[in-house]
């Protein structure tokens, strides 16, 4: 069990190499939001990948995701500030994208240590991503913009999805973390984290089938 | 140990809903947001629709005005001299009658001068709307200028469409006379062109015509600013259709009209 719960958790580090790497390759070819989108994925690659090094290594990888946070926030308000520019007071996004780099300062500071998980950062993170996803999936389906515009949302409809499907188990899994730990064997603790591979797996293929579906058109 | 497991639960789900009634909450503010925004943008564009709908109506009744003014001015100058002229011969007919030499004379200049104005009434006529338009079909009266303009030997102008090509309702035969007529005016006036086609097609329903030159093309952005420009966008949008006006790959203009069928 123990072996393949590692197996399956490097196996899921592949779809994110393979969604950054032909994002990078199609770069030229991308719109304006799928550009900015690419430095998402070209920045959870590389952190992915000095993840996994350092696991490897038996090194806490834990400050890294304090890093990853904050930065891949910033990325995803940078591209809902490509996609929503013209239909949303953007004062809003970088008053947003302010009070969550002040919470995550504050965070490690004086609530969770940076060797220790962020488990309050990926929480809010989880929420607000929510709420821009569902949001922008709600807006996509707006008579006004389906009319205008119907295959600029094709692909960003791919790129929420599988924000939505990873941010929202993402956000159960960890809230309900400490009750599972607590109340289930270490192994369905496991199981939760196979889980949560399982979903980002999903959500970089949203992200892979949103880049080819770009590219394709 | 109930009211632990009840304290656990609370605790548990009580922050949950507090996160989940966050989401909703951001979601309804976010989507007013973009509703307004949206309409916002709707209504600017509606407004701006009337605006461009105004335009090519003032645009419209600006091209009738002028070419009201040319019919006149051609019937005034033409015409009205011509029969002037006439009307004098008759009155010097009139003192010279007994005088069968100059009467005879004073006869063949009253023809010759209604020569002349039957010719400037059919030039004018014919400039209103060339009676081949309605005998012989679009093509055929396209066919009958670049005839006339090969005559000319200054330029080279060429119609293709396929033999069988059907006959159109005459609003749009019309329009399109208009439209083309509007382009070689302007080629012929400002390009310096040594070649025109015109090619027409229908293409799923749609009747295409597409005019091409190896003049100057258009200076800068001007493509649009035109009077001619707009008027023959108002004569397309009446017919439903629209005209796209570019400058060509290497030269010249390219005008694509399309009218859906």
């Amino acid at each position: 069990m123990d072996s393949i719960a590692k197996w399956i958790i490097v196996l899921s580090c592949l779809p994110i190499f393979g969604a950054a790497g032909y994002a990078l390759y199609s770069y030229k070819r991308l719109n304006e939001r799928l550009k900015v989108f690419t430095w998402f994925l070209a920045l959870s690659g590389i952190i992915q990948l000095v993840s996994v090094i350092l696991w490897f290594c038996s090194i806490n990888n834990m400050p890294l995701l304090h890093f990853y946070v904050a930065a891949g926030f910033t990325c995803l308000i940078w591209f809902y500030n490509t996609v929503l520019k013209d239909l949303i007071n953007v004062t809003i996004l970088y008053v947003i994208l302010g009070i969550f780099l002040a919470f995550c300062i504050y965070n490690i500071l004086f609530l969770q240590h940076v060797k220790s998980y962020d488990s309050y950062g990926l929480t809010l993170e989880a929420v607000l991503i929510i709420i821009f996803s569902l949001s922008t999936m709600i807006l996509s389906k707006n008579e006004i913009l389906e009319n205008t515009d119907p295959a600029a949302f094709r692909s960003i409809n791919w790129i929420n999805a599988g924000l939505l499907i990873f941010y929202a188990s993402d956000m159960l899994l960890f809230y309900f973390g400490d009750v599972i730990m607590k109340a289930f064997p270490v192994y369905m603790s496991r199981s939760t984290y196979m889980l949560h591979s399982f979903f980002s797996v999903i959500m970089y293929l949203c992200f892979f089938t949103a880049l080819w579906k770009s590219r394709k058109s | 140990m109930e009211e632990q497991e009840k304290l656990t639960f609370l605790s548990t789900l009580l922050p949950l809903s507090v996160i989940l009634f966050i989401i909703v909450l951001g979601v309804l503010l976010l989507n007013q947001q973009f509703n307004k925004k949206l309409f916002r943008q709707k209504l600017e564009g509606e407004q701006l629709k009337i605006r461009h709908q105004q335009e090519l109506l003032r645009s419209s009744i600006q091209v009738q005005e002028d070419e009201r003014k040319r019919i006149a001015r051609n019937l005034h100058d033409e015409l009205g001299a011509a029969l002037s002229m006439t009307r004098m011969r008759i009155m010097q007919l009139e003192t010279r009658i007994e005088d069968p030499v100059m009467a005879e004379a004073e006869l063949k200049a009253v023809r010759e001068m209604t020569e002349v104005a039957l010719a400037s009434m059919r030039r004018i006529s014919h400039e209103i709307l060339p009676p081949q338009l309605e005998a012989f079909g679009l093509i055929k009266t396209l066919e009958a200028t670049a005839a006339t303009i090969n005559n000319l030997h200054t330029l080279e102008m060429e119609v293709f469409s396929d033999d069988d090509f059907p006959r159109l309702p005459v609003a749009i035969e019309l329009g399109l006379y208009r439209i083309s007529m509007e382009l070689l005016n302007n080629t012929l006036k400002h390009a310096a062109a040594t070649a025109i086609a015109i090619r027409i097609y229908i293409q799923n329903k749609v009747l295409i015509v597409q005019y091409t030159d190896n003049g100057k093309g258009f200076p800068g952005e001007t493509i649009r600013e035109g009077l001619g420009h707009k008027s023959m966008e108002a004569r397309a949008s009446s017919l439903g259709g629209t005209v796209e006006l570019v400058n060509g790959k290497s030269s010249g203009i390219s005008a694509t009209i399309s009218i859906p069928l």
